[in-house]
Formats: C-alpha cells, structure tokens, sequence
C-alpha cells in the first residue's frame, strides 16, 4: 500500500511570464530553479509542462500511483514506439515496464528531448569537479522520500528539453536545450498518477544555458479536451504553429486512426481495411483522392508580380498564358533549391505560387525589397485547402460534376490540358480545378476554401464509388512519386542542391537575362557534383535513403541513394539517386551498398527517372 | 453459447523473407501483389481452395485445409533458389468461429491495436488485437467455402481462449 503524505499546494495562477493557460486549470506549481517537486494527477488529467525562460531542461519521472513500483520504462516506451521519444500522434504514449500506458504526449512546441541518459546524478558533477552539486537525481530521492520510494543514485526520467543526440559515431551528444521561452510539452495522464519533475541544476555546461532557471506545471481538467498537436516555427522569428486539420481531416478520421502529422499539417499514412498496395493500385488502374492541404499558396498581386517570379522562380513566367501554371523552383545565389513549386497565372498582372514553406512568403518578400519590386505577396494557405484526384479515370470522374468558369482556354474539363486550370464550381461547390499532380498518372489538384473542404470530399467520394475511387495515404503516394522520378524535399533536394543535380534542370529557364541563382548554374550545368538517376536493382531488397552506391567491386563510392522502394506496377525493387555524372549514363551497372556498405551488394542498372511512365504519356493523357 | 467451427485439417504455413512476395506470387498468382498487409484472398492451388493473407512487404499466410503433402510440395518447389522461408510454427494456432456471431463477440471483446479497427473490418480482413491481454489476430475469410472468423494465437493460450469465449454471453 502507497504512503500519502502531502502533495505540494498548487500556487496562484499569479504569473504574468508564461503563455496563457489552455484550458480550466486545477492545479499548478512554479518549480525553482535547481529543484524537483511531487505532484499527483488523476487519469484523464493533463500535465503541461513549461519552460519559462527557454533553454531549460525539466526531468520527469511518473509512478502509477496504485503502485508505486510501476513507472514509466525509457527502454519499454523507445521499443514498443519505434522512436527515441514518443511523438505526438499514433506513437505518443510513455510505457510502463509492464507496457501499460501511462501517458500520452498531446502537444509538443520544442520537440528535442531526451530519453536516453539519466536526470542528472551528484556523480556528474563529482567527475567534473563539482563534489556536492544539487542535481536532479538527488533533488528526486528527496521529494520522493516521504512517499517510500527507494532512492536511486540515478533516475532514469524522461528529459524534456534536454537536447541530447546519438551521432554516427554512437556517441549520445548533448547541447543547449532548444526550447525558448513558453514552450511546453503537455501530456495527458492514462490512469492515477503520482509525478515527479525538477528545474534541471546544471550551470556547469551548456545543457540549461548555463542558467538554470524556473519550471512551470500546469494540471488541467479531465473535461478538457486538447488537440493533438506539434509546434513549429517557420522561421527563427515566426511564432510557433501547432498541428492543423485540412478542410478534410475530420472525414478522413471517419476512415482511419493513421494519421501523421506532415509539414504542419495532420494526413493520413493510409486507410483502414485498406493499405500501401490496395490504394496504390487505386491509384494506377482507377482513381485515389487524397488531401494535399500541406502545400502553402501565396498570392503574388501588384504591378512587379511578374518580376518577382521572373526574379525568384526557375521557369520563364513571360511565356504562362492566363490559366497556365508551371513547375519550377525558388532558388538561392549558388543555385540551391529552397523550395520546388507551381506558379499559375491567374489574371493578366496576378499569380499564385503553391510550393511547401511558410518561409517562402519571407524569402520573396526579401526579393520585393531588395529590388524594390511593387508586389503583394499574401499568404492564402488558411483559405484553399485542396485535393488531389489522380487516375486514369479521375476525368471520368470529375466530368459530370464540373463546370468551369469562361474566360480560360479550357472550356470543359475534357479540354482542361496538361498543367493547365480554370477556376469554376465542383457539384456547385467553388474551385480552382488544376491538371497537376504528383503521382504520375492523369490527375487534378482541386483547391477550395476549408468551409466547403468536407462537402467536396463527400461529392467526390460518392462520385467516385463506381468508378472504384479510394482515399490514398501518403504511403502509398510516395511509392507512386518515386516511380514518376518525382522530387521530394529533403530526399531529392534542399538547398544545397542544384536543379542539375536534383534531376529538374530542365525546369531551369538560363535563356531569361538574369534570376537568382542564374550565374552559379550557369557554372554548375556543364558539370554537376552529381546527377539524379533511377536504378533498378537486381534483387528484391528494397533500398533506403542515404545508402552509398559503387562501381561494381569497388569500395569508393559515386553516389548516394535519395529514395527507394519496391514498385508493384514494374515488380521491381527501384531507386531515385544522385550519381556523379561519369558513372551516370543510361545503362551503367553500379553497386548498391547494403548494410555496412559491404557485406551486401546488391546490383543496379542506371536508367531513366522516372522509372514508371518515363515519357509523361499518362499524365498527358 | 458460442460453436466453434471444425479445423481438423486445417494448417497455418507461413513464407517469409526478401522474395517472399515472389514465391507468394509463383504460387497464387499475380493477384497476390493487391494485397496490403492484413489483407488476404481466396485462392486454389492443385484445384483447392485455400486462403493467403500477407503480414507485411515479404511475409504471408496460408491457410490450408487439405492433404498437407500437396502444399508441402509445392512450397518446396517454389522456395528453390528464392531467399525466404517456409515454416509451420508449432507455437502458433488457431480457433475459429461463424462469422456473424463470431465478429459480435469479438466487437465486445477485443482491443485492436491502433491503428487498426476491427469495427467494419471487412471480409479477407485481418487486424492483431489482444482479448483480455491475450495477442490475437483476427482474421476473417473463409473457411470451407463461407464467411468465418479465424483467430490465430500462442498454442498455450489456446484453451484459455476457448474458454473465454465459450463465457461470454
């Protein structure tokens, strides 16, 4: 039987240094700097824990408070989600070592913690000269004390904030706690709980900014109910942005529990009752609908908005008619690819940029200025959300429900042509219907406002039931990407990468008298470091990014893989990568490196990009 | 009370590994690379129907209710020179139940993992979930030619299983 002593008073909310609370608080404890406090929390509570003043760790620790010998495992919560730390979404929870869960992560604005090392022990602080040093550990076997638990010369807590690592070599690295001041973690409790947590002591490295100051709890009401959400910043300046929902999540959650969250958004992995291989082949042989909200639109208005593009965009926008968009992307001054996008061509003076960052409204708005263009550029991304229907019978679909707007080329969707849209209505509903997409097949990106986001789903799906239609996931989109040889950021480029490299120089306009990044691939086309290929191996192992490629029976390597995948349509197992171009022509057989690199070969033979449909013929349809 | 359905005959083999896709294809036909995992068909092999329900990218199941020598060969046969595996796993059973009741029961009962969901799980189906802490996978296909629930689960847990849900009422 657990002992009860008193639980620290929760204090008055009299603090004007934190964010406001989320919710009805019933409890909370400002924990000083260098100490740990105990408090208790009933199932169904929420903990949220605070960084005041930013840069400061706060270990936890969490018993079951039934029985105190059973509390949450590091190794039992590393193991059962796959993860160093649990993410907020379908693997949030913290384990016990009986793998109950205690409690799941609802929100995350920092999102570097630690749960590999121990709260800090007096050893520490011995070995580094500092015999008698408060720490953590310590601070925890005392408050802990009068609730009989045994102490430890070390606890094994959970380390929120504390930004540690494992680097290639093995080796757990740690640094200055990335959170700033507000940032917070909030956890909801699975059953009665008795918790721990300090404000980290250490001043003797970088760990708390060599200052350790206060921690913040918050408890809130089981009533509550919070959105799961992760918090980002776009760029250093901007505050941080929770997880959102697209105009289609809330039908999408009808379908499946496997959401992730994506550039700021919540999509879907993949549906349930269905899969990878069942919506894949949705998409090749009937239709897939899937939510693409993730992608940011910018409307770039003004007299200079066709500078602006000229300017910052890879492609020559003189040559888009009004309804015509075009595939490009922004670059820096050495040719890198910050972002790859689509600009259409919305009225005479008017366009749109659809690419993946909130930063790119930062990046062209310092273009505007630097060159002192006339240009509005609005960010539109809270009022389209958009769809992509993809597919051979997509336009089956699509027909009987569109009617496009006069005043474009198009004036039925079966004369809407390749990378061409019209703005017009979908079953009524408003839209701007584009012939774009990113799976190789014949498809449409439907972009409306998120009121009207659930209607269309439902039109579409009922529309599509016939014809076979199923929602696609983004695993699955992803092995139809990499057949099409279709970049994706982070894998295929960043901005250290080239257009040349990444395999899209022909979306690289050099004809056009100046854009930035223009001198610097001028010099890199001749020769790129590398250039994108598509392999396809001999054997059916599939590959994975970052895997080294060789010339057969070497050991020095030409390139590295990007993606992989296994390809159902081809039956092969095939790869995106960037091999120097010597050992880059059509045809080359080149090694891949499994495992160490050497223990297993396995033979590929450079082909085209896009290993499905490589002459575009389906999307051209 | 529930009736559990006759499984004398029945055998669970299992192929596993880098070309385990391959040989599940050589052996069932194309149709066999549809499948996402948990998700299975109905097929024959020798002219005898079977089910096969692929686990995950390069592992399947087979459910066999006939001579064991005619799936024995054939899976000889098409292992040859292919990296995989083919196995009978002794600690491995199943139990199954008539569909409708069956998938009533276990609604109640049963606790898919996420992000599974045994609500709507459609026939040639399948979703692990535990049953008061008992692993599970529940399948539903079918079993002698109609709709049936099979649950595969640890051999010694099998008559605890039995037992719980000849209790529920």
């Amino acid at each position: 039987m657990n002992l009860s002593p008193p639980i620290p008073k929760s204090v008055p909310s009299s603090y004007t240094d934190l964010p406001p609370p989320l919710g009805k608080v019933v409890a909370e404890y400002r924990i000083s700097p260098g100490t740990a406090i105990v408090y208790l929390v009933q199932a169904g509570q929420y903990i949220q824990i605070i960084d005041v003043e930013g840069s400061q760790c706060s270990d936890f620790l969490a018993f079951v408070e039934s029985d105190y010998s059973e509390e949450i495992d590091g190794t039992v919560t590393r193991t059962l989600n796959g993860l160093a730390m649990p993410q907020t979404g379908l693997l949030g929870k913290y384990f016990s070592q009986n793998m109950k869960p205690l409690l799941e992560v609802m929100q995350d604005t920092c999102g570097r913690h630690d749960s590999f090392l121990l709260a800090c022990t007096a050893k520490y602080y011995e070995d580094a000269g500092y015999p008698g040093h408060p720490s953590c550990s310590e601070n925890f076997n005392r408050v802990l004390q009068p609730y009989g638990i045994q102490r430890r010369s070390g606890w094994a807590a959970i380390n929120f904030f504390f930004n540690t690592e494992v680097d290639c070599t093995g080796a757990i690295v740690s640094g200055e706690a990335w959170s700033r001041p507000g940032d917070y973690v909030l956890l909801r409790a699975s059953q009665d709980l008795l918790c721990a947590s300090s404000a980290c002591p250490d001043e003797i490295d970088p760990v708390n900014g060599w200052n350790p100051t206060p921690i913040h709890v918050r408890i809130y009401d089981a009533a509550e109910s919070f959105p799961k959400a992760i918090g980002r910043r776009a760029t250093a300046e901007s505050p941080v942005r929770l997880t959102r929902s697209s105009g289609f999540t809330a039908r999408i959650q009808t379908l499946t529990d496997d959401l992730t969250e994506y550039n700021g958004f919540w999509v879907p992995n993949r549906f349930a009752h269905h899969g990878i291989q069942d919506e894949y082949w949705a998409l090749r042989e009937r239709a897939a609908l899937m939510d693409l909200s993730a992608l940011r639109k910018f409307d770039v208005t003004g007299t200079d908005a066709f500078n602006l593009l000229q300017t910052a965009f890879s492609r020559d926008v003189s040559k888009l008619a009004i309804g015509q968009s075009a595939y490009g992307c922004l670059l820096n001054l050495h040719g890198g690819i910050i972002d790859d996008g689509i600009v259409f061509r919305l009225t005479e003076q008017d366009y749109r940029y659809v690419g993946n960052f909130d930063s790119d409204e930062v990046w062209l708005n310092r273009i505007a200025q630097q060159f002192s263009f006339q240009v509005k550029i609005q960010s539109i991304s809270h009022l389209l959300h958009n769809l992509a229907l993809q597919g051979p019978r997509s336009r089956d679909i699509l027909r009987p429900l569109v009617i496009l707007d006069p005043g474009y080329a198009a004036n039925t969707l079966d004369d809407l042509a390749y990378f061409r849209f019209a703005t017009g209505t979908i079953a009524g509903i408003p839209a701007l219907i584009s012939r774009t997409g990113y799976t190789g097949e014949l498809g449409y990106e439907l972009f409306v406002h998120p009121d009207r986001g659930a209607e269309l789903w439902d039109v579409l799906m009922q529309a599509g039931a016939p014809f076979g239609l199923l929602p696609m996931g983004m695993l699955a989109l992803d092995r139809a990407r990499i057949e099409a040889g279709l970049l994706a950021a982070g894998r295929e480029f960043d901005d250290l990468t080239s257009p040349y490299q990444a395999g899209i120089g022909w979306a690289v306009a050099l004809k056009k008298p100046s854009f930035i990044g223009k001198a610097a691939l001028e010099q890199i086309k001749p020769h790129p470091p590398r250039v994108a290929v598509g392999l396809v191996l001999e054997g059916n192992e599939v590959a994975s990014h970052g895997q080294c490629v060789h010339p057969v029976g070497e050991n020095w390597r030409v390139g590295t893989i990007t993606s992989a995948t296994f390809s159902p349509i081809l039956n092969r197992s095939i790869a995106l990568a960037q091999i120097v171009p010597e050992y880059s022509a059509a045809g080359t057989l080149l090694e891949i490196g499994f495992m160490d690199g050497m223990k297993r070969r396995t033979r590929a033979i450079v082909g085209f990009l896009a290993a499905y449909d490589p002459t575009k013929s389906r999307v051209k349809a | 009370m529930i009736s559990f359905l006759n499984l004398t005959q029945h055998q669970l083999w299992d192929i596993g590994g880098i070309d385990g896709l391959q040989v599940a294809q050589s052996l069932f036909w194309e149709s066999v690379h549809r499948l996402a995992p948990f998700q299975s068909l109905e097929t024959t092999l020798e002219g005898l129907p079977c089910s096969v329900l692929r686990l995950c990218e390069g592992n399947f199941r087979i459910a066999w209710n006939h001579h064991e020598q005619i799936l024995k060969q054939k899976l000889q046969l098409a292992q040859l020179d292919q990296c995989v595996w083919v196995k009978q796993f002794s600690w491995l059973s199943s139990i199954a139940l008539p569909d409708a009741i069956g998938m009533s029961y276990l609604l109640n009962l049963a606790t898919p993992k996420p992000p599974h969901r045994l609500t709507g799980l459609p026939l040639h189906c399948a979703a692990p979930a535990r049953i008061d802490g008992i692993s599970v996978l529940i399948w539903r296909h079918l079993i002698a030619q109609q709709p049936a629930i099979e649950l595969h689960l640890a051999t010694h847990q099998i008559d605890m299983m039995v037992d719980r849900l000849k209790h529920q009422t």
